[in-house]
C-alpha cells in the first residue's frame, strides 16, 4: 500500500523535514484515526499526531526505506497514545483523590483495521471518499445521496461501485490474514 | 459473481440472492466474509471520518523545526549518531543541573511538548512549550527561537486559555529559553499563546498575538 516515493523514504530516513511533511500527507489522516479512536478526544489526538511525528522524526534513522513506514508509524502512534493516556490518568487521579489509581491502557481493539481502512480510503479520489462517507457514515441511500451531492444517481451508482472494488482490492489481504 | 464484486457488494452492505450463491461455491471467500462485515462497520464509525485541524501539519513542522535547532536528531546509527551522542549528553548535564530548582519532583522528561507557530506580527519566529505536569498546576519550559526583543516599555506574556478564560504563565523580555508556571491544569486550558503587552496596569492579553497554538 506504499504510495510514496522510493526517494521520498530514503530522504525520511535522512531526517530530511521536507520529507516529513510529504509522509504526514499521506500517513496523517491514519495516525489521527487511531489517536482519536485510542483516546476519544481531538485537542488529546492532535497532541498525539505531533507526538508521533516528531518521535518519528528523531527515529529516522532505524527506519528502512525499503518497507512501507505504515505499520512502524502505526506503532509509535499507539506507544505515543498509551503515553498520553496514562498521563492524562494520572493527572485525573491527582485531581480526584477518590478516583480510581491503576493507570490502564486505552482499547485498541481495532484501531489497527480503522488504520487500514483509513489508509485505504485515503487512496480513493475525493469524488469517490464523498460517496463512501455518505453512504456508510450518513447511512443515505444511493437516491439521497445523489441528491445531497447534486450528481445524477447514475454517477452515484457507478462511483460507488468503482470505490468498493477499489477498497476491496486495497483491503484485499484482509483475506490473507483471515485464510 | 466473481470474488472482486462479492467483496464490494458486501463491504457496500449490498448482500443479495447473488452475493449468496457466491458464498455458496467460494471457500476463500466464506472465510473472508466476517472480516469484511466488519469494514462495513468500520465504515460507519464515526471516528475514521473525523478530520485533523488543517493547521496540524504546520505544528507539526514547528515543532521538528525547533527540535532541529535546540538538539537534532537522537537517531540510532547512521551518520548522525556521532554528535546526537554528545548533544543528548549535553542535554542530559543541563538538565541535571536545572533539576533541583525546576523539574525537582518531577521526571527530565516532559509530560507534554507542543508547537507554538509564530503569527504575522512575528515573522521568522518558532517555538515549542515543553510541560510538567505537577498538582498544584503546570510547570513549562518555553524555547523560543527569532523572536526579537520587546521594544522599552513591552514585555511579552504567555497565557493558557479555555475560550475566553486567560490565565498568565509569566512575563519575559528576549527569545532562548524561559520557565514559565500556571497554576492550574493544561488540560483544561488547551490554547497556549504568548501576546505583547504594554507595561501598564491592564492584566488582560492584548490584541498582539506574536505566538498560538490555536484553540
Amino acid at each position: 500500500m506504499v504510495r510514496l516515493s522510493d526517494r521520498t523514504l530514503r530522504r525520511f530516513s535522512e531526517g530530511d523535514r521536507d520529507a516529513v511533511r510529504e509522509v504526514y500527507r499521506e500517513y496523517g489522516r491514519a495516525v489521527f484515526t487511531v489517536a482519536l479512536g485510542a483516546l476519544g478526544d481531538r485537542g488529546l489526538a492532535e497532541e498525539a499526531v505531533q507526538q508521533t511525528f516528531l518521535q518519528a522524526w528523531r527515529a529516522a534513522g532505524r527506519f528502512d526505506p525499503e518497507r512501507d513506514p505504515g505499520p512502524w508509524l502505526y506503532a509509535i502512534a499507539r506507544r505515543v497514545a498509551v503515553d498520553i493516556h496514562r498521563r492524562e490518568r494520572r493527572h485525573q487521579s491527582v485531581d480526584n483523590p477518590e478516583a480510581q489509581v491503576a493507570v490502564l491502557s486505552p482499547s485498541f481493539e481495532g484501531t489497527w483495521e480503522a488504520w487500514q481502512v483509513r489508509s485505504a480510503l485515503d487512496k480513493l479520489s475525493a469524488e469517490e471518499r464523498a460517496i463512501m462517507r455518505a453512504t456508510h457514515y450518513l447511512g443515505l441511500t444511493l437516491a439521497e445521496t445523489a441528491e445531497r451531492l447534486g450528481i445524477p444517481i447514475g454517477t452515484v451508482k457507478s462511483r460507488s461501485y468503482r470505490a468498493h472494488k477499489r477498497m476491496a482490492t486495497l483491503l484485499g489481504h484482509l483475506k490473507e490474514r483471515s485464510a | 459473481m466473481n470474488c472482486d464484486e462479492f467483496r464490494a457488494a458486501v463491504m457496500a452492505g449490498e448482500e443479495s440472492v447473488s452475493t449468496d450463491a457466491h458464498l455458496e461455491s467460494c471457500a476463500a471467500c466464506r472465510s473472508h466474509a466476517r472480516e469484511l462485515r466488519q469494514v462495513a462497520v468500520t465504515l460507519a464509525d464515526k471516528t475514521l471520518w473525523e478530520e485533523a485541524s488543517p493547521e496540524l501539519g504546520d505544528q507539526i513542522e514547528s515543532l521538528i523545526v525547533s527540535a532541529a535547532t535546540r538538539g537534532g536528531h537522537i537517531a540510532v546509527g547512521g551518520r548522525r549518531w556521532s554528535w546526537a551522542v554528545a548533544a543528548v549528553a549535553a542535554i542530559a548535564i543541563a538538565f541535571v543541573i536545572v533539576a533541583g530548582s525546576f523539574v525537582a519532583s518531577r521526571s527530565p522528561t516532559p509530560d507534554w511538548e507542543i508547537a507554538m507557530p509564530a503569527t504575522g506580527l512575528a515573522p521568522g519566529a518558532s517555538a515549542t512549550v515543553s510541560g510538567w505536569n505537577e498538582e498544584a498546576g503546570t510547570r513549562m519550559l518555553l524555547s523560543v527561537d527569532g523572536l526579537k526583543p520587546a521594544p522599552p516599555g513591552f514585555t511579552y506574556e504567555m497565557w493558557l486559555s479555555d475560550g475566553p478564560v486567560h490565565i498568565s504563565a509569566g512575563t519575559f523580555r528576549t527569545g532562548g529559553e524561559v520557565k514559565l508556571w500556571a497554576g492550574v491544569p493544561r488540560s483544561d486550558f488547551p490554547r497556549l499563546w504568548v501576546t505583547l503587552e504594554p507595561l501598564d496596569e491592564d492584566s488582560s492579553p492584548s490584541v498582539a498575538t506574536v505566538l498560538d497554538t490555536g484553540s
